[in-house]
C-alpha cells in the first residue's frame, strides 16, 4: 500500500532522515517508534509532501506521490492526523468535520453517523467551537475529521500526546477498530508499548535511520527495545 | 445626525477596501500594499467604462455595468499580481513578500501616472444627485444612500459566503493553518486566489462608489484611502472580517465628527491618532485575538 524507498530529507545542510525505507502492506497497522528528534514526524510530513525529500521515492497505492502536492495525495486516499492534532480551533466541530470531507463531492448523513458511532462525544459537541474541546476530544475530532475523507490509509502522529492513560487507551482501541474496518494505519508514537500492542509490525527510528524492523511481537520482547523505549532497566 | 450619515458613507468605502487587506492578511499573514492601488485602477477603469457605455443604458443600469467592469478588471489585475509576484514567494520569508508588495504598489502608482497622466480626472456623474431628505438639520442624497446600501449588501453577502459555504469555511481553515488545510485535501492555492479575487472585487466596487461621491480621480488616489483602510483593518483587528467592517465605519464616523467639531485639517490626524491609540491599548485590535506563537 505504501512504500518508501531510500528517502533522504535535509533541513538546510543538516540531514534529518538518512536512507529510510519502509513498507506498509494493505490492511496492516505499522508502528514507527523512536525517541524525540529521531525523525518520526519528519517521515510522516515527507509522506504527505509537506516536506520534499532530497532523494528517494514514495509509492502509495501504486502511484508515485513523491512530487505531488499535499492536497492531491489526500485525494488518492491518504489521511494524515498531524502532531498536536491540528484541529481548526476557530471553526466548530461540525465545520472541522466538513473540512475533513472536503475531497468528497457529497457528504451523506450516514458518513457522519459512522464517525459518531466511533466517537459519540463528537455528536454531542457538533456546534461547539473546536478550540474549547478537551485534549482527548480534540484528538477524537482530528481522527474523525481524517476518516471523513474516506481514506484507504491513515497516518497518525503521536495520538497519545498529552493525554491521560485512560483516554489514550480508548483512542488506541478505536484505532484498532478503524484498522479492522479495513483502513491501513501507519502509527508514529513515543509510547512504544501502546503502539506495538496494536501493530502487526514495527520500525525503530534512531537519529534519522531505521535501526530495527521486525514484527511487533518480537520488538516487544527485544532487549534493546525494552531498555530504550519500554522503560525497563 | 448629519455627521453620522457622512461618516457612515465615507466609512463604508474604507470598510470595503479594509476587507481586502484583512482577508489577504488572514490567509497569508502579509499586508498587500498593492491593494489600495488596485482600488485606484478600479476608479480609472470606471471612468473609461462610463465613457464607452454612455448613451447605451439607462443611468442605473449604466452604473451597474460600470461597477461590474471595474470589479472584473480589479480581479484580473489582482490575480495576475498574485500569480507572478506573490506566489513564487510563498515559501520565502514574509518580509520578502512585503517588500514585493510595496514594489508592486509603487509600480502601479507611477505606472498609473505614465498611463493616465498625473493630473486629476473627473469621474463622470452617472447618477444625478437628488436630495432624498433636505431639512435644516439633515441632508441625505441618493448617492450617499447608494453607497451605504451597496456596501451593506456586499458585507452581508461576504459574511454569508465566509460563514455558510464550503469554500468560505475552507478560507477560514486556510487562514487558521495553511499546512493543515492542505492535509484536508483543500487546494490552498485556489483558496488564496479566491481570497484575492473577493478582496479585489470589493475594492473595484468601492472605487466606483468613491468616484460617484468624490469625482476627483488621480493615480495617487490609493495612497491615502489605502492608509485609512489599513488603519481601519488594524483598528478592527487585522485578519478579522467583521473587525474590518466595523473599523471602517468607526473611522469614517470619527473623521466626520472631527471635521465638524474640531477642524477639517485634523481629519487625517484623527485617523492616525486612532491607530496609535489602538496599538497602545489593544494591539490586537478591537475584535482581534492574540494567537499564541507556535513552538
Amino acid at each position: 500500500m505504501l512504500e518508501l524507498q531510500n528517502i533522504h530529507v535535509n533541513y538546510g545542510l543538516i540531514p534529518a532522515i538518512r536512507n529510510l525505507s519502509l513498507r506498509v502492506e494493505k490492511g496492516e497497522t505499522v508502528g514507527l517508534i523512536g525517541s524525540n528528534g529521531a525523525g518520526k514526524t519528519t517521515t510522516l510530513r515527507t509522506i504527505s509532501s509537506l516536506i520534499r525529500p532530497a532523494s528517494g521515492k514514495i509509492i502509495f497505492d501504486g502511484v508515485d506521490i513523491t512530487n505531488m502536492a499535499p492536497h492531491e495525495i489526500v485525494r488518492l486516499g491518504m489521511a494524515h492526523v498531524p502532531e498536536r492534532r491540528g484541529i481548526f480551533a476557530n471553526l466548530t466541530v461540525y465545520e472541522n468535520l466538513l473540512m475533513g470531507a472536503f475531497t468528497q463531492k457529497k457528504v451523506l448523513p450516514s458518513d457522519y453517523d459512522e464517525v459518531f458511532t466511533l466517537f459519540p462525544r463528537m455528536a454531542e459537541r457538533k456546534k461547539q467551537i473546536a478550540g474549547t474541546l478537551s485534549g482527548g476530544e480534540q484528538q477524537m475530532l482530528a481522527i474523525s475529521r481524517a476518516l471523513l475523507s474516506k481514506p484507504k490509509m491513515i497516518l497518525l502522529d503521536e495520538p497519545s500526546l498529552g493525554l491521560a492513560p485512560q483516554v489514550t487507551k480508548s483512542i488506541f482501541d478505536t484505532i484498532q477498530k478503524i484498522n479492522k474496518q479495513g483502513t491501513t494505519v501507519l502509527l508514529v508514537e513515543q509510547n512504544a508499548q501502546a503502539a506495538l500492542k496494536i501493530s502487526s509490525r514495527g520500525y525503530v527510528l534512531e537519529v534519522g535511520e531505521v535501526t530495527l524492523s521486525d514484527t511487533a511481537q518480537s520488538l516487544l520482547s527485544n532487549d534493546a527495545v525494552r531498555k530504550a523505549y519500554l522503560g525497563e532497566i | 445626525m448629519q455627521n453620522i450619515i457622512n461618516g457612515v458613507a465615507q466609512g463604508s468605502v474604507y470598510a470595503l477596501v479594509a476587507l481586502g487587506y484583512t482577508m489577504v492578511y488572514g490567509v497569508l499573514q502579509f499586508i498587500n500594499f498593492a491593494h489600495s492601488d488596485i482600488f485606484m485602477i478600479g476608479a480609472f477603469v470606471g471612468i473609461y467604462a462610463a465613457k464607452w457605455t454612455n448613451g447605451y443604458f439607462p443611468p442605473i443600469v449604466q452604473v451597474m455595468v460600470v461597477t461590474l467592469c471595474a470589479m472584473a478588471f480589479c480581479v484580473a489585475l489582482a490575480l495576475t499580481i498574485e500569480r507572478i509576484a506573490y506566489r513564487p514567494l510563498r515559501t520565502a520569508p514574509r518580509l520578502n513578500v512585503l517588500i514585493t508588495a510595496i514594489g508592486i504598489s509603487l509600480l502601479l502608482e507611477n505606472g498609473g501616472q505614465v498611463i493616465f497622466g498625473a493630473d486629476p480626472r473627473q469621474f463622470p456623474s452617472l447618477l444625478s444627485t437628488t436630495s432624498l431628505l433636505n431639512s435644516d438639520e439633515l441632508v441625505l442624497n441618493n448617492i450617499q444612500l447608494t453607497v451605504i446600501l451597496v456596501s451593506a449588501l456586499l458585507m452581508v453577502i461576504l459574511h454569508w459566503v465566509v460563514h455558510h459555504t464550503k469554500l468560505g469555511t475552507a478560507m477560514r481553515a486556510v487562514s487558521f493553518d495553511i499546512e493543515i488545510a492542505s492535509l484536508m485535501g483543500i487546494p490552498t492555492n485556489q483558496v488564496i486566489v479566491f481570497t484575492f479575487a473577493i478582496g479585489a472585487s470589493l475594492a473595484g466596487c468601492a472605487s466606483v462608489l468613491y468616484g460617484l461621491s468624490y469625482p476627483k480621480i488621480e493615480p495617487l488616489l490609493g495612497v491615502m484611502i489605502g492608509l485609512k483602510a489599513f488603519v481601519a483593518a488594524v483598528f478592527g483587528g487585522i485578519g478579522n472580517i467583521m473587525g474590518a467592517a466595523i473599523g471602517g465605519i468607526i473611522l469614517g464616523l470619527a473623521e466626520s465628527f472631527a471635521v465638524y467639531y474640531i477642524s477639517s485639517s485634523f481629519r487625517d490626524a484623527i485617523a492616525f491618532g486612532l491607530l496609535i491609540l489602538i496599538l497602545l491599548f489593544r494591539p490586537a485590535g478591537l475584535l482581534g485575538t492574540f494567537r499564541r506563537e507556535k513552538v
